[in-house]
Formats: structure tokens, C-alpha cells, sequence
């Protein structure tokens, strides 16, 4: 292995309508969603009409007036996160939700320079810069998939970057960017889909950095 | 150093320096990361409000975007998860039975398994969930007692109960349907009766 994890973020985001001065710890605690001793001890950011923002020592929230997120960097805790938006959106039903994201950030080191380097140049050749820039560099690529291949309504986003601050550092963020079929808007549809689908995804994304790693070296070598 | 060493990335440095003036130009004028109609995760973290921001947070609120960092911290390796379903529980003898499901791979274990475990490794917090047919996770690990998986490892054992709000009765729907099932065996008793 050329590489290691150093850290993952698993994060549910949905979007729509929501209230986000309702989204307090203790609201989440008086609907069983979290533990009171869990709401009681968050670390609150803020409560406003605009944002909402607190932190459990496993969850992040957030909640603006067009996005929700729920997001966990502790492995143990993955799959409470999908919980924990459900259980939000079975109790708020009738919240419009136009679209949800199921993603993962996994942050990664390189052994190496050299096949940090490489594994850059596999991604995006700098042949074509040529004359155009002075010493390009990589420093984001996005990938897109229009169509799903699991027929979920929706798109697959994949993005690679370079890490300040980590030396031969990468960040690949996974977005499964899944929608409504057509108008509609009802959150327990795409509630349904979560329940569904988040644990085979993650695991699909906890897998994708080692395989397109090996396979960027492999054609690179 | 090789030109493919030179080129390959930008240089972290040049990055932090223009993303610092950047940071601090767009920080007054727009919310950073992914806009409003996005689905995507914040690469550079939620939202994020200085103390002294939280304390007066005028409307609008301004938005401070953190530093793309790992935040490295002392966190937990995860060798296995499992789902479960308590199956039986034994308070007598401080235990529990359940069915486990491999979980967190695209290849999981077809082999079921079935356990004993001790209730003395579910918190406080999760003891009231512990029931027959309550749903739990299982993740084994480790914890390092230095940044990026360095240190001593400690051996840990999660265990989390699935929280979802209880089912909502529609009363009135109830009731309507208790009636109507109540009139079809009245109309069944009554042929009976009448054949």
C-alpha cells in the first residue's frame, strides 16, 4: 500500500426548506434522536433563524434555510448519522426535501512524493498545458457520472485534491447527489432511499480511494 | 528533484498564501463551499463561527470558512462493524443475545452470527433501547494515544442502539378502520345467522 487514511467523514445533507432555528440539541433529545445527556452536553454553535449549529463528541449539525447536514468523523458512529436524519424527517414529514447527499471525505497520505506526484499526473496529464503555464500543478479534479449506475435518480460526483497542510496529502470527496423523481418534494421518499442505500454507498465510497488509486498507478506505470 | 516531482500537485505553500487573502476577501462578501442547492459535503468544514462571532451573531450572519485541513486527531480505527438484533436478554445475568450482520463493505460476511454480549458494554444513555428487536452497531477498533494512527493502540468496543422517534399513531384512522373491520364481522355474523 503506497498510501494510508488519516481520516474519514461520513455526511448526510439534505436539501429543501427547512426552519433552522428549530434544530436545537434538545429538540433532537425530546424527539428520542438523541440521548438528553448527549443534547445536554453539546457544544451549541448557534440558533438562528439563518443557521443552526452544534456539536455532540460524535456529530456535527448544521441546518440552514436551504440545507440540513449531519455529519460524523468517527467510524462507530457512520450509520447513526442516516439515523439521526430520518428520525428528523419522519418527525418533520411535510418539510419539503428536494435532494439528498449521501457523501464521504476520506483524507489520505502518500508514502512517497514520487508516487504522490504520479498518482497527480495520472489524474490530470500536464502534456497538454505545455507553453500554457509555468510548472502546472494538480489541484482539483472533478468527475462526473450523469447517470447512475445503481438507477437511483440522481448523479455521482467524485472530486480528488490536494490537502494544505498534509504533506503529500489528498482529499477525495464522494458526493451521491440523488434527487426527487420529478416534483416531487415529500421528504419520506428520499428518507426511503437513505434507509436503502446509505450503508451499501458508504461502503462503496469507503473502497473507492484504494481502487482508483491502483488503478491511476497502474496506467500511469 | 524530477520535473514529474515538480509538477505534479501545486506547491502547498503558494496554496496557503493565496488562500489566505482569498479566504479573508470572500469570508466578508460570500459563504464559502458548496452553494445552497448542494448536496455536496464542505470540504473545508461546515460553516464555521469564531467564539466572538457565536457570542453576537448579528443577521446576517458572516461566514467564516475554516482552513482545508485533516484536523488530525487521536481517532478511532475501525476493524469490523455489525449490525444487530437483540435477540433475547438475560438481565439476571447481565446479558444479552443477538444476531449480528456483517456491515461496512460492499462484500459482507454471508455467515449470521449469533452472540452473547454483555449489557454492562451498553451506556446509560442506550439501556432504556435495550429490548427484544431493538437494533444496534457493533464497531471494533482501536484508538491511538497519538495523531494519525501513531502511539499506543487501545482496543475499543462501540456499541450504539438505533434512535429513530416512535411510530406515530393516526388515531382517527385507527378508529375508522376498527369500525369498518368491526361492520364487516357484523355483516359476516349476520348471514351466518340468517342462513
Amino acid at each position: 500500500m503506497s498510501f494510508k487514511v488519516v481520516k474519514e467523514q461520513a455526511s448526510v445533507v439534505a436539501v429543501g426548506h427547512f426552519n433552522p432555528s428549530i434544530f436545537h440539541p434538545m429538540w433532537f433529545a425530546k424527539h428520542g434522536l438523541l440521548p438528553t445527556s448527549e443534547a445536554e452536553a453539546a457544544e451549541l454553535g448557534l440558533t438562528h433563524p439563518e443557521l443552526s449549529q452544534f456539536k455532540t463528541p460524535w456529530l456535527v449539525l448544521q441546518a440552514q434555510r436551504q440545507r440540513f447536514i449531519a455529519q460524523t468523523e468517527d467510524p462507530s458512529f457512520e450509520m447513526s448519522v442516516s439515523d439521526l436524519v430520518q428520525g428528523t424527517f419522519s418527525v418533520l414529514e411535510h418539510t419539503p426535501v428536494t435532494s439528498l447527499g449521501i457523501n464521504r471525505l476520506i483524507w489520505a497520505q502518500f508514502d512517497d512524493e514520487k508516487t504522490w506526484h504520479a498518482f497527480g499526473h495520472a489524474l490530470a496529464p500536464k502534456k497538454p498545458w505545455d507553453g500554457l503555464m509555468e510548472n502546472p500543478g494538480t489541484s482539483r479534479v472533478t468527475m462526473v457520472s450523469w447517470t447512475r449506475k445503481d438507477g437511483l435518480p440522481g448523479r455521482l460526483v467524485m472530486t480528488m485534491e490536494h490537502v494544505e497542510d498534509l504533506p503529500r496529502g489528498v482529499l477525495l470527496n464522494i458526493n451521491h447527489d440523488l434527487r426527487q423523481d420529478g416534483d416531487a418534494t415529500l421528504a419520506s421518499t428520499l428518507m426511503n432511499t437513505l434507509a436503502s442505500n446509505y450503508e451499501r454507498l458508504q461502503a462503496e465510497c469507503r473502497e473507492a480511494l484504494p481502487r482508483l488509486i491502483a488503478q491511476a498507478l497502474e496506467g500511469a506505470s | 528533484m524530477s520535473d514529474s516531482m515538480t509538477t505534479s500537485w501545486v506547491d502547498p505553500d503558494a496554496g496557503t498564501r493565496i488562500d489566505e487573502g482569498w479566504r479573508a476577501l470572500v469570508a466578508r462578501t460570500h459563504p464559502v463551499g458548496p452553494t445552497s442547492g448542494s448536496t455536496e459535503a464542505h470540504g473545508r468544514g461546515l460553516v464555521e463561527l469564531s467564539r466572538s462571532e457565536l457570542a453576537v451573531a448579528p443577521a446576517p450572519v458572516t461566514v467564516i470558512p475554516r482552513a482545508r485541513r485533516p484536523h488530525l486527531d487521536y481517532g478511532f480505527t475501525d476493524l469490523k462493524r455489525w449490525q444487530g438484533t437483540v435477540l433475547d436478554i438475560d438481565r439476571k445475568e447481565g446479558v444479552f443475545w443477538a444476531r449480528l450482520r456483517d456491515i461496512g463493505t460492499t462484500a459482507p460476511d454471508d455467515q449470521v452470527l449469533e452472540v452473547d454480549l454483555l449489557i454492562e458494554e451498553v451506556s446509560e444513555d442506550d439501556l432504556p433501547l435495550l429490548r427484544v428487536g431493538a437494533v444496534f452497531y457493533w464497531t471494533i477498533g482501536y484508538r491511538s494515544s497519538l495523531p494519525n494512527g501513531r502511539g499506543t493502540r487501545i482496543r475499543a468496543s462501540v456499541i450504539r442502539f438505533r434512535r429513530l422517534p416512535p411510530p406515530r399513531i393516526d388515531r382517527a384512522a385507527a378508529q375508522k378502520r376498527a369500525a369498518e373491520t368491526q361492520a364487516l364481522f357484523t355483516d359476516i355474523d349476520d348471514d351466518f345467522a340468517s342462513s
